[in-house]
């Protein structure tokens, strides 16, 4: 090979992988507390998807939403260098704050920014209970967002108060949509849903699919593994009780 | 003097390879008597679309006749005093959108023969769903088989135009060592979702650059399987800085096969789709680099 095009840098792709966190008062406890435990343990094997990927390089990004609603980093983090933050409960549910300031960023001026040609992100929203504030508008925005529609999405309804409705509008799939009821039931959620995620998102399936069909193979694909491990997982979840 | 060179490379994509599939990107250039001509073309690579080869070979081949032709009657008769008159110079808006119509009439004539020569077989029609399946059977549903992007670029002494329906990228370099891409994108090509010659409103899609001044010393076009690869503009910039630096030192020909021969690995480490780089060099600019 010519030696002045062997030093062409090739960077390499990237997928994000969003994780929206219900914060509100009604998750103090057992609840946070296993959020907090189980993104923490899975950054590591997100670490190392990314690692042994040479399609992509995946990036984590966490709004986490209560009163209001906050973006841990101002950018998507390489996942060999996120750190995990715990995060706090306490507050209302900005549901629509959230939706809101997550479409802002689905965006090329914004966190996707070094996405041209790169992956669609995967989204990863927990909520134990329903919106407080005007959220329909907002969400209805996000839905026209064009990174949000290719998006892999999943939503984990913690308990059985969580509005599950919104949760299926969001991901735009009922089978998307899984409820736990159990702290050690939402840390292997956590681990599986983002896991999985990160391995479909970041991988380069059918290359110069000039349709929508690669992003709806990959969610198609996703929705099948979800499923199949809630099957295999359900009997956990109903003996298991209480937070 | 200067003098206008052209090139073009072309590579199967590492994705290809492994499964299987044909090159899906065509692409050519050349000289005509006072302008040179570049054309790139990528058939999409979805299961509906299976003739996309040859839709992209028949694209680069018509767009290549059409813009012979446009070129060799583009001085008219001006309608005061029978003053002859460059009519792209003079209205390329109406230039450029008759260049497109008559693009896509000329494909649209070359596929249907194709298509007529030999219908769809059980094999290439199997590999479809049912609702695809469906929709092959409506009077036009057949066209999406041979679906391409296209992108030419043609330059003159005195100006030069880029035309483009699609994905992919067209790159310009000024005396300056400025990088543009002066061609208005498409907000509907994103990710691997492209517009196409096979679009209903295909005409509408086409956009265009047309400049008179501060010509280019160089035009790349390339199929997405580069800018893909690339992801970010600078990046893009920084691997045609190399390639013009390549050909400066070791001249076009001898750059242009160095070029070739490391497109596979390009594909492999990048993209992993089909790749093909067209270019118009001048060659005293480039010369003058030395």
């Amino acid at each position: 090979m010519n030696d002045l095009l062997a030093t062409v840098p090739i960077p390499r792709r990237t997928m994000v992988l969003f994780f929206l966190v219900d914060t509100s008062g009604s998750m103090s406890g057992d609840k946070i507390g296993a959020v907090n435990e189980a993104i923490r343990e899975v950054i590591p094997e997100i670490k190392d998807i990314s690692a042994e990927n040479a399609d992509a390089q995946i990036k984590i990004a966490v709004l986490d939403f209560s009163s209001g609603a906050r973006w841990l980093y101002e950018q998507p983090i390489e996942s060999d260098q996120f750190v995990w933050n715990n995060l706090e409960a306490g507050g209302l549910t900005d549901m629509g704050v959230a939706f809101k300031m997550l479409n802002e960023k689905l965006s090329r001026s914004q966190f996707m920014a070094d996405l041209i040609g790169s992956y669609a992100p995967a989204i990863f929203m927990m909520s134990d209970g329903a919106p407080t504030d005007e959220y329909m508008k907002e969400l209805t925005e996000l839905r026209k967002n064009k990174w949000f529609k290719v998006a892999i999405k999943v939503a984990v309804a913690i308990g059985t108060d969580a509005n599950t409705e919104i949760l299926k509008e969001f991901t735009g799939n009922e089978e998307c949509v899984l409820t736990v009821r159990s702290p050690q039931a939402l840390r292997k959620m956590i681990r599986f849903a983002s896991v999985t995620a990160s391995q479909i998102g970041s991988k380069s399936s059918g290359v110069g699919v000039n349709s929508s069909a690669d992003s709806n193979q990959k969610a198609a694909d996703f929705t099948k593994q979800i499923k199949d491990f809630e099957k295999e997982n359900i009997e956990a979840n109903d003996v298991q009780e209480g937070w | 003097m200067s003098k206008l060179e052209t090139f073009h490379v072309t590579t199967i994509g590492a994705s290809h390879i492994k499964d299987g599939k044909v090159c899906q990107d065509f692409a050519l250039s050349g000289e005509g008597s006072d302008y040179a001509v570049v054309i790139v073309c990528d058939g999409h690579g979805g299961n509906k679309y299976f003739r996309s080869d040859r839709g992209s070979r028949l694209a680069a081949e018509q767009a290549q006749l059409a813009i012979r032709e446009f070129m060799k009657t583009r001085f008219v008769k001006s309608q005061n005093g029978g003053k002859i008159v460059d009519n792209i110079q003079t209205n390329p808006d109406a230039f450029m959108s008759q260049l497109s119509a008559n693009i896509i009439y000329r494909w649209r004539e070359e596929i249907a023969k194709d298509y007529q020569c030999e219908e769809f077989t059980e094999i290439e029609l199997a590999i479809l769903s049912p609702k695809e399946l469906a929709a092959f059977q409506t009077e036009e549903g057949w066209v999406s088989a041979y679906g391409t992007t296209l992108i030419a670029a043609v330059k003159t002494k005195d100006f030069w135009f880029g035309l483009h329906i699609g994905d992919g990228k067209c790159v310009t370099v000024n005396n300056a060592g400025e990088y543009a891409q002066p061609i208005p994108w498409d907000e509907k090509c994103f990710l691997n979702q492209t517009t196409s010659l096979c679009d209903e409103q295909a005409l509408s899609r086409f956009r265009y650059y047309f400049g008179k001044e501060d010509l280019p010393m160089a035009i790349f076009i390339a199929s997405d399987g580069v800018d893909d690869t690339f992801g970010t503009d600078e990046a893009l910039h920084g691997f045609y800085k190399t390639v013009l630096q390549l050909f400066t030192e070791k001249g076009i020909t001898e750059g242009v096969k160095e070029l070739q021969s490391y497109l596979p690995q390009l594909s492999k480490k990048g993209s992993r789709d089909d790749i093909s780089i067209a270019g118009i060099l001048v060659r005293k600019e480039l010369t003058k680099k030395k």
